[in-house]
Parts: structure tokens; sequence; C-alpha cells
């Protein structure tokens, strides 16, 4: 392959549509405690490595909205977490990370069984895989002990994050930081709490709730049509999932997951204006993963995928390639251990 | 354990000296590796009668080492060495460099995350590795039949033996091109006879040159400020009355061509001397050379220019196509250098374990931002791929380029990372900008074959647009077009134990 040959999209990218969440799913998976995992599979044909895309907090599958055209060239399976888009209802107690990647098991299982595998994970995604590293270690990296099994041959990292800062302030200074991280917990608590007075309080689709998703999620030069979409998708998940998730969230620690990826090419995205994973989250973990890739993108906050798709893409398909060229990687581990 | 450096600078020209200077001020340690036994590069190399520099003096010198001494307008080349070895003296550059020193080799080892280089003396690793070998390094030394049985004495202009007189003797200079314009006239001075084989006529403006007065000179010394004045003045000029003529308009070139003509016109009385010395090429082209005693030589008696092309060389002198034998004592190969076909790039092997000159027969010479090429990470090239210019200094682009990488050593000090690859796509897209730049400039529609362009027609050597806007882009390391790797957390916590 021409190392410098990249393909030129043919068409003019769209504008995700909030009004168009819904989707039908090409399956539907049971998890190991029965709750179905929707899944969709795009460009089924493509021999080689099938891109497994996973979506962060609040969002869901249709978050990929830039990276669907990959299917042009790869196969491309997509989900949506458990109460989040099109899966099922969970039990309350399962809204973990550590239960999300028994979730995405069983999607590799159900999809790409004897398959190689390239794991693309966005913020609560990113931490889905360090789940699945964490209990599943032997999918990563070259010989898979049952050839049956999927075989993770490399994993990005989106906007993602380890374990979170103690002093997180979502980029924000001096007194504001504090108003609005008492506003942000209490609000969260909230949803835990009382879910039926959180949702009355959401005040989903207006204004000042698309500005908060802007702000959150998104660059501060991003298109407003942008902060629409995720302001949709964030509606759309029910109150009670997001405070619970989120104090999840809070908690995870994956440092030691981190280890698994070492075997394999990894590459790490994070947009320079990150709010709720900071570059410094990000740099953390390409820190911590020997010869794993950093890029940091200009004009970009939360939502890489999003906000810098042409970027995304090409380091993606940089990233496939790689799996093309060098099927296994077994030096990286005894790095890890010098 | 082989030798370790920082940085490694191949080459101790003007690019290796000035790298040289910026390391040691920012206090990175390094090395200059230099294959000749004397800094200077290009400017070492070539020591033919007459050579010099066809850029103003003033211009082309480093812009933190002005040189108010300069005794002529258009330094000559002895001068421009002195002042280059001056320079890197001042600048306690010489101690750094490893004369004699020639790299065989550089692979890229993707363990160890460094350059690991053969040389002459022995093998020599880095984290970084500038590459400032040269644009004009490498003789271009085109194949004659017989030339091996010619029994008079052969030389390329770019290795002149000084020691030889040419007094009395026949002389045959092959090319037209800048260094030939050089040499034609001092050839010709002491020669019995002197043919002049031309492919291609050259557009000669009329030489500007003059010598600087002692008076000027104690002005310059005395006031700094008017030397960059005048410093700017021919920086601007060249920026706003030359490139736009040449990258934007080619008809705007009938200014030069007007004056190329009066020029001829004057010089050369002979009506059909003067067709067989008119150029049918837009001027600019091929790089302008100007000269006041060119014509005048090739136009006296003495001289027969000789357009038929050579069939080959025997042990007496050269036929002709036409049939002719030119008896000759010596043959002065003025044919110039591999530019586009620069064998250095062979010797460089990437990530992916292709050399650069692999990669460049797939998709033409070509890097992001003339410096950095993807799958080659912690590599910088000094005048790399489109930072060639027809119409000012060359050590403008220099300058900028050091500026750039100045500031990715210091990102990866201050950040910890450890090596910096260009994205692939980014540096696709930036060529294609620069390409279709080109496509209405003079270089590429001027209808002539030029050293600027590769054998399928691609210019791989030409910044196409102002200057100054090559060095804003190059102002500040811009992360977002690169891949990190970062230094290990345990390795951090060790430095920071130490």
């Amino acid at each position: 392959m021409g190392f410098l040959a990249r393909p030129t999209w043919g068409f003019v990218m769209s504008w995700p549509d909030p009004h168009h969440l819904r989707w039908t799913p090409t399956l539907r998976v049971p998890s190991d405690d029965g709750t179905e995992i929707a899944v969709e599979i795009l460009g089924d044909n493509h021999p080689g490595p099938t891109l497994v895309f996973i979506h962060g907090w609040t969002f869901s599958s249709r978050s990929w909205h830039y990276q669907r055209m990959l299917a042009e060239r790869h196969r491309l399976v997509l989900m949506d977490h458990r109460d989040h888009g099109e899966s099922g209802t969970g039990p309350r107690e399962h809204r973990t990370i550590e239960q999300v990647g028994r979730d995405l098991y069983a999607v590799l299982e159900a999809t790409c069984k004897d398959r190689d595998v390239v794991l693309v994970g966005h913020s609560m995604g990113g931490m889905t895989i360090m789940a699945l590293a964490a209990e599943h270690a032997d999918l990563f990296g070259a010989e898979s002990p049952d050839a049956q099994s999927a075989r993770v041959k490399a994993v990005a990292l989106l906007d993602t994050s380890a374990k979170r800062p103690d002093d997180h302030t979502f980029g924000l200074r001096g007194p504001f930081a504090g108003l609005f991280l008492k506003q942000w917990t209490s609000s969260l608590a909230l949803m835990v709490a009382d879910p039926e007075k959180a949702e009355r309080a959401r005040r989903s689709g207006s204004a000042i709730s698309v500005r908060i998703s802007g702000f959150l999620n998104l660059h501060r030069t991003s298109d407003r049509r942008l902060a629409q979409f995720t302001e949709a998708m964030s509606a759309a998940t029910k109150a009670q999932v997001v405070g619970d998730f989120w104090a999840d969230l809070d908690a995870h620690d994956k440092l030691k997951a981190l280890e698994a990826l070492a075997d394999v090419p990894v590459l790490v995205v994070v947009g320079v204006a990150d709010r709720l994973t900071p570059v410094t989250d990000a740099r953390i973990i390409a820190a911590g993963v020997p010869g794993s890739r950093l890029l940091e993108l200009e004009r970009a906050g939360h939502c890489a995928m999003l906000e810098r798709p042409e970027a995304v893409n090409a380091a993606l398909l940089d990233l496939v390639a790689n799996v093309d060229h060098q099927p296994a990687k077994p030096r990286r581990r005894s790095r890890a251990a010098r | 354990m082989s030798e370790s450096h920082r940085v490694v600078v191949i080459g101790a020209g003007f690019g290796g000296i000035g790298a040289s200077i910026k390391l040691a001020e920012q206090g990175i340690e390094h090395v200059i590796l230099e294959k000749a036994d004397d800094v200077g590069g290009t400017w070492w190399a070539n020591k033919y009668p007459g050579c010099r520099c066809d850029v103003p003096s003033h211009l082309y010198s480093f812009s933190f080492a002005p040189n108010p001494d300069w005794s002529d307008s258009y330094s000559l080349q002895p001068e421009i060495w002195r002042y280059l070895r001056r320079v890197a003296e001042e600048h306690t550059v010489i101690e750094r460099v490893r004369f004699g020193c020639k790299v065989e080799a550089a692979r890229w080892d993707d363990d160890d995350k460094q350059w690991v280089l053969e040389t002459s003396s022995g093998t020599i690793r880095c984290d970084v590795l500038i590459a400032a070998h040269g644009f004009l390094s490498e003789p271009r030394i085109p194949h004659f039949e017989g030339i091996e049985t010619f029994t008079g004495q052969v030389m390329h202009s770019a290795e002149w033996d000084p020691s030889y007189d040419v007094t009395g003797k026949r002389v045959a200079v092959i090319g037209t091109g800048a260094s030939a314009v050089q040499i034609v006239p001092e050839v010709h001075r002491d020669a019995e006879h002197l043919f002049v084989f031309q492919r291609t006529a050259a557009w000669i403006l009329p030489h500007r040159g003059r010598a600087i007065p002692e008076k000027e000179k104690a002005l310059y010394r005395r006031i700094p400020a008017l030397q960059r004045a005048v410093r700017a003045y021919h920086y601007w000029s060249a920026e706003f009355v030359v490139l736009p003529a040449l990258a934007k308009n080619p008809a705007r070139t009938k200014l030069i061509r007007n004056m190329a003509m009066k020029h001829l016109e004057e010089q050369v009385p002979d009506p059909e001397l003067r067709a067989k010395l008119t150029p049918d090429f837009v001027p600019g082209c091929k790089r302008l050379t100007p000269s006041n005693d060119y014509l005048p030589a090739v136009a006296s008696p003495s001289t027969t220019l000789v357009t038929d092309g050579i069939e080959r060389i025997e042990p007496t002198g050269i036929r002709t196509t036409d049939g002719t034998l030119h008896e000759v004592d010596v043959i002065i190969l003025a044919t110039g250098f591999r530019v586009t076909d620069n064998t250095f790039s062979a010797l460089v092997t990437g990530r992916d374990g292709r050399t650069l000159q692999e990669m460049w027969e797939e998709s033409g010479m070509s890097a992001y931002n003339g410096t950095t090429v993807a799958g080659f990470p912690n590599l910088y090239l000094l005048v790399g791929p489109n930072t060639g210019i027809g119409h000012t200094s060359v050590i403008y682009m220099i300058e900028a380029q050091l500026t750039y990488v100045m500031d990715a050593l210091r990102l990866m000090k201050e950040r910890g990372v450890r090596t910096f690859d260009v994205r692939a796509d980014v540096q696709t897209a930036f060529n294609e900008e620069v390409q279709r730049k080109l496509q209405p400039s003079v270089w590429n529609t001027g209808g002539c074959v030029s050293w600027y362009l590769d054998k399928n027609g691609r210019n791989p050597t030409i910044w196409p647009d102002y200057t100054f806007r090559f060095a804003r882009r190059l102002r500040s390391f811009d992360l977002d077009s690169y891949y990190q790797e970062l230094v290990s957390a345990d390795e951090r916590a060790m430095v920071g134990a130490r």
C-alpha cells in the first residue's frame, strides 16, 4: 500500500441530524445478564480487520456519524451501551464500567469470532475497552488461546481517561469552577436520587441545554449543529442512567489494565480543549502504554470524532494499515517488562 | 554500547552550522558529521574560478550574524567560505564537528526509538537526526560514451582541481547553467581556445555587482541598522517584484526577457550567434544567471559555441552528432548537481523498513513543511523537498526551518515526548497544496527541462509562495499534525529522581 496514498472521500460530509437518532439494529446481542445490546454491522463483505466502535457516556452509536463512511473500506460494528440508544434496559446495579466491558465481550463473541478486530472507544467507550482488557487480556495481542475468539489487533482511545484526576474542574478556573462543580454534583446526585424530578428539570432541547452540551463536549469554535446533536443524544438517555453511570465513571481506575494494551498498537486521540477528559488524562494513557501514539487535535473538545472527523478517520486508517502490515508485536511486552 | 547523542547533524554547510548554533543556544548536546575536511559545504566544495553567489551578500548570510565587511555586493566563493568559517569559529561550532566522517547509512530503530548511523568512523546513535546534507552537494556527472578513453583532464565544476592550469590549453566547457556562466569568462581569459557545448541557451541578465567601498563598510560597522535596512530592501524587493512574476504570472516575465534581450544585443553583435544564444523558453524557468562577461567570452573569436549534441568522447576530444571532432586538452563538466535524485535518500531507512528513496520513487520527493516525512520519526531535513527558491536567499528558508526544529526539540523536552512522526494525511494535503500552487508557475509552465523538475515532470524542489509565508508556517511546531510517542511514566520518574 502506498504509504502516502490516502483516499479522498468522494462526497461532502453532512451534518448529523439531532432529530433522527432512532435506528434499526442489525442484531440484538444478549449480554451475560440477558440485557440486549443493539448492534449495527456495516460493510459486512469486507475482509480484513473489523472496526468495533464503542460510544461514550450519554451518547449512542450515532455519535460515530462521520466514521460510518469507513464502511467503504472496512467492516464496521457499532454498538449501543445498555440503557443507551436502542439497547435494552438492564438492572440498575449493573450500570458499571465492568458490566459494559462484559457487554462488549458479548458483542465481540457474537459478531467478530475468528476475526481481527480494531477497537475504537470514545470516552466511556475507551474505559469499556480498558475493562475488557482487565478481564480478557488474552484477547489482546497476536495469539489468542482458542482461535474461535476475536483477536484484538489494535485499539484507538478517543477523549478518554484511565483514571479521573482529583482536581478535575472542567477546564474552568477561579470561583466559577467551584460554582459549576457544585451545580454539577448536585444535578447528578438528583438524577440518582429523584430521577423523575431531574427529568423535569432537564429542559431538553432548550437553547440553554444545547449551550451546556456544547460547552462540555465541544471546542468553542465547533459548529452549533454539533452541539444540538450531542444535546439530543444526551437528552435521549434517561436521567437516572446518566447519574448511575457517572458515579461509576468518577470512580473508574484502569491504570493497571493499560498493561494488556501494551501488546497491540494503540492510538490515543484527544482534543486540546477537552473539558471532560482533559489532555493530561490522554497523556497519562500515552505515557502508560509503551509504543502508543498520541494525537492532540486543535479545534476539538471532548468529541474529536465529530469535530475533526478528517483527522480521526485518517488516524484510524493509519492504525488499521498498521494491523495489515504487522501481524504480531510480541516485543512490546518485553519492553514493558524491561 | 555504541556512541549515542541527543542530536546528530549531518553536514557542516550553512544548514549544519546554523543548526549547531541554535542547538548550542538551547544547551542541547549534539555532534556534526562532515565528510569533508573543513566546514562550508557547497562553499567549500565549489572552488572553480569565478564561483560566486547570485544572491546579494547582505541577504545571503545568517540574520543573526551580519557581515559588514562584504567586499562585493555579490560575493565570490572564497569570501562566503571565510564568512562561514568565521561564524563557525565564533560560535565554537568547529569543536563539535567531526571532520572526514561520512554517513553510509541511517536506520530508525523502533525498539530503542533512536536513529542508528553507520559512518566511516563507526556506529553512532541519536534521538534526533538533522539532515543538512545539502541541496547542491552531489555532482551530476552525465555519462558520455568513451569518456574513460579521453587522454586529457576531466573536471566537474564542484570537483575543481585548483592546481590545474588551463593557460594555453584547449578547453571544453559542457553546460550553460549557473556554474558554466561563471566559469566560461574565467577560463576564456587564459585558455588558448574555448569550446562551449550548449544544449539549451541561458537567459543572461546584466550583473549588478559592485565593489563595496571601505567607507560604506565602515558605515555598516558603525550603524548595524543600516545594513539591516539594505538586507530588508533586497528581501522585500525579491518577494514583491521577482516572485509574483515567476510563481503567479509568467506573462510578467516579459520585463526580464526584455532586459536579457537588450543585454544580448549589446554584447553579441553577430545576429547568427545571437540567434544561437537566444533561449526558447520563458525566462525564470531555469535559474536566472546574471553575468557581464559570459556573452562577450562566448562571442570572442577564440571561443567556439557548439550547439550540436555530443555523440561521444574520443581520446583527443569531443565528437558531436554532426561528425566534427573538437580536439581539446581538458573537459570541464559544468553539469550541475543531482537534486531531485540525490542519493542521500537511499541511505535513510524509516520505521517500516523502507528507505526515503523507495518512498519517493512512488510518490515523488516530498515532505511536510519541507522538513519532516511520515514514517521517519525525529528526522528533520534542512532544505528538504519544496524549500528551494528561484528569487531569494535560501538562508532565510534554513533559518525558518531551524525555528521549527528548535520548537519541536523544546516541546520534546517540556512534555516528555520521545518521537514526533508527521501524519501521512497532513503531509499529502500539504503537497497537494504546494503542487497546486506550482501549476501556473514559470518553473512548471516555462517550457524548459530544468533541475527543478523530476523525471516525471513533478516539481519537488521549489517553494511556490512568498518565503515569509513559509516562515510563518514554521514559526511554531504544530502538534496537531504529528503523532507523539511519550517517554514512559517510569522513565520520567527515574529522570526526576536522578
